[in-house]
């Protein structure tokens, strides 16, 4: 049974009156609006026209919403009971449009159908591989998941977008406020002010955005232009379409966003249990298959790829509530905003310091829960080594990408990510320093 | 709490520094770039300044550590003769008139900029694409300068530039010099234009973007990067990553419209991980003959995407 955790204000199986989860619902759709950029980038970069923007990035939100709700049921098979909201998927943006300028937005979807599919087989086997994930490893993907943010949250932190611009000045000392207002409340916030550290923060980064004209005044315009209530349906829903080639790149980026899932439903299970020592891989099993029906809602819908949020995770530690119904509330909420053009452009529009210092805050926690799983299993030589070398090649992959240039063909999937790369290094690793434990052992 | 609350109050103290005075605002706003943004604002800010102080704004520019000289950039400043009037980094060049100076691909870059001094707007301003060895480089790399005319209190006309080295392709660097290609075969005719578009030292051709001409079946018929081939390759049946047709694509894009931009898919030289180009075409009809006019490149990749 677990244990729920004394810096909880609110456990899994708390209800706390509605207004304070309509304020946590909305705290969460903030965060899982910012990625909401990237279907907006996909579509204007196949040339698509701004109703087609509009309507992949409602139906991206609604699927995301769908998932979220999904991912809190416990059914046979299906949601692992935690709150870990979807978003629109980083991992997939690459891939997804690789489909989009191969065969438009029909091939999108169909191979994020395929993706879908190939997370839901992996789920179903992913219990069978315990012995490949002990403790040390799910904290070592926990660790990557977080690092995988760090270029994105710096970035925007400094207001950088392009290598060689200037660090603005402006958006630093916006992010920094944001970031110091979400710190502070957290750490001096009294009684359940701590609830709502992230929303005080993106309240005051948003109204000092617009004081100063750091938001993007072009897409607010398009947003305020929006009308009130539209559906969100393409002309052609459900126009699927398929390519064998792209099957392989698509089943990696599953593969590798079921792996950062995994490490989001590892760090929900932390959170959730004072007592936590090793992951409880049927429950992660249906949150996978859950996740995995999001992807797949999310193809036939006509949206883009989704995947779990690890900064919404992260944020259920800060702010110190994991009740179910916050997912309820943040879920149903993004599915309805799908269908408010105006409100979910303006969602879409969040000022890079405010993207950053979010992302800068809720990494913090998830680089924090990594080291924490990590040294819980009580690090010996062999552990070391199972964790050092994979973290040293998964950084400098994203140090020094063009070391790798040179891989063959064959390999080169594994060295797309350094979440794969290291996690695969250190299953390889973990195995090989098995031999002779049971010998020694005996 | 208090000391948060003081530390947001100096942080906040500092938000009075605009990124781009809000006057340049108009004068950056077709631009994608922030480096871009700020090189052209500082280039007007200069112009300001020589426009209400003359000469004696030079003494300002050439303070180290100033927004007007850092490690990262420097402004230089030509008489409408051509000759260099102030110029912190190569002082020799000052005094110097180098109106026939060439750089290593025979661009004329004095006459370049003395050129947006002939413009008849007092605040005329361009760009200047061409190779420079920089304050940190032991050989000359691609630069490109925002020149802006100045009109100081004594009368005397004054060119005002900063450039930054290896600097992005912004896409209205291309839409207009395209467009100045399809103007100048259109003016000229085709043979003596071709000639001038096959030099490579034609002021049109951006940093790593050159201006070619395509003809209705296909072959390039104008290629600065081979200047001596009148027929270098023809693109009918050239296919891009994704296996689709460029020329076709050309052709459909231009059916109804007669500029456009397009993209095509090739993998990167170093990563081979597939890439966006993007093309601007220009059709022109001279005659019974078809042309498209057109200059590709590489849009930069956002940062956190690398």
């Amino acid at each position: 049974m677990p244990q729920k955790p004394k810096d909880l204000i609110y456990g899994l199986d708390d209800r706390p009156p509605f207004r304070e989860i309509l304020a946590l619902g909305i705290q969460h759709i903030f965060l899982m609006s910012s990625t909401l950029v990237l279907p907006i980038v996909l579509v204007t970069e196949i040339g698509g026209a701004f109703e087609q923007v509009r309507s992949v990035v409602a139906l991206t939100m609604i699927a995301c919403g769908i998932g979220t709700i999904v991912q809190v049921f416990r059914r046979p098979f299906l949601g692992s009971g935690f709150v870990c909201p979807n978003l629109c998927g980083p991992n997939f943006f690459l891939a997804s449009m690789q489909a989009a300028w191969l065969g438009g937005l029909p091939l999108m979807r169909g191979m994020t159908v395929i993706a879908g599919l190939a997370e839901a087989v992996f789920a179903r086997f992913v219990h069978r591989l315990r012995v490949l994930f002990p403790p040390e490893i799910t904290g070592l993907v926990v660790l990557m998941v977080a690092e995988g943010l760090i270029s994105l949250g710096v970035s925007k932190f400094l207001g950088i977008n392009f290598e060689g611009e200037p660090i603005q000045k402006t958006t630093v000392v916006i992010a920094s406020v944001t970031l110091f207002i979400m710190i502070g409340v957290n750490i001096w916030g009294k009684g359940k002010l701590r609830l709502y550290s992230v929303l005080m923060g993106f309240l005051c980064g948003y109204i000092l955005s617009m004081a100063t004209g750091v938001i993007p005044l072009g897409r607010l315009r398009e947003a305020l232009h929006s009308p009130w209530i539209a559906l969100p349906f393409l002309d052609s829903p459900f126009d699927l379409a398929f390519r064998w080639s792209l099957v392989p790149v698509f089943i990696i980026v599953s593969i590798t966003g079921a792996l950062k899932s995994f490490g989001n439903l590892i760090m929900c299970e932390k959170i959730n249990d004072e007592a936590w020592n090793e992951p409880d891989m049927p429950r992660i099993s249906n949150g996978l298959t859950a996740d995995a029906l999001c992807v797949t809602v999310s193809g036939l819908l006509g949206g883009m790829a989704s995947d779990t949020s690890a900064s919404n995770v992260a944020l259920t530690k800060a702010s110190g509530a994991t009740s179910r119904t916050i997912a309820y509330m943040a879920g149903g909420l993004f599915i309805l905003l799908g269908f408010f053009p105006k409100f979910s452009g303006l969602l879409s529009v969040m000022p890079s310091p405010v993207m950053g210092a979010i992302l800068i805050y809720v990494t913090s926690f998830m680089v924090v829960s990594g080291i924490q799983i990590i040294l819980s299993s009580g690090v010996d030589t062999r552990k070391t080594f199972v964790i050092g070398i994979p973290l040293i090649f998964g950084l400098s992959l994203d140090i020094l990408p063009s070391m790798f240039w040179g891989m063959p063909y064959f390999l080169k999937p594994l060295f797309d990510s350094s979440l794969t790369l290291s996690t695969v290094l250190a299953v390889i690793l973990h195995q090989i320093f098995r031999l002779g434990e049971s010998h020694q052992n005996t | 709490m208090k000391q948060i609350f003081i530390c947001i109050l100096s942080l906040l103290s500092f938000l009075n520094i605009p990124p781009v005075s809000a006057g340049n605002q108009e004068k950056t706003r077709k631009y994608a770039y922030e480096d871009t943004k700020r090189l052209v604002a500082l280039v007007q800010d200069a112009a300001s300044l020589i426009e209400k102080k003359g000469r004696d704004a030079f003494k300002e520019f050439s303070i180290r550590g100033s927004k007007w000289l850092t490690d990262k950039h420097y402004l230089f400043v030509y008489d409408a003769g051509g000759t260099c009037v102030f110029h912190p980094v190569q002082p020799d060049l000052m005094g110097q008139n180098l109106k026939h100076f060439k750089d290593m691909e025979g661009k004329a870059v004095i006459a370049l900029i003395v050129d947006v001094g002939k413009k008849p707007r007092p605040d005329a301003s361009g760009w200047v694409f061409y190779l420079w060895e920089g304050p940190h480089h032991t050989y000359p790399v691609r630069k490109g300068s925002y020149i802006r005319k100045a009109l100081a209190p004594d009368g005397k006309i004054y060119l005002v530039g900063s450039g930054l080295y290896n600097m992005k392709i912004e896409e209205v660097f291309i839409e207009e010099n395209v467009d100045k290609a399809a103007e100048l075969i259109r003016r000229k005719g085709k043979e003596a234009a071709f000639r001038e578009l096959r030099d490579h030292s034609c002021p049109l051709n951006v940093l790593d973007s050159y201006i070619e001409v395509i003809d209705a079946q296909g072959n390039v018929i104008v290629d600065p990067m081979y200047p001596h081939l009148k027929r270098k390759r023809n693109i009918s049946l050239q296919r891009d990553y994704i296996g689709r047709y460029l020329f076709t694509e050309i052709k459909n894009a231009l059916a109804h419209k007669d500029r456009s931009w397009i993209f095509y898919i090739k993998p990167n030289i170093k990563s081979g991980r597939p890439e966006k180009h993007l093309m601007y075409i220009r059709k022109l009809k001279m005659g019974n003959e078809i042309f498209y006019v057109a200059a590709n490149f590489v849009p930069a990749a956002p940062i956190w995407m690398k």
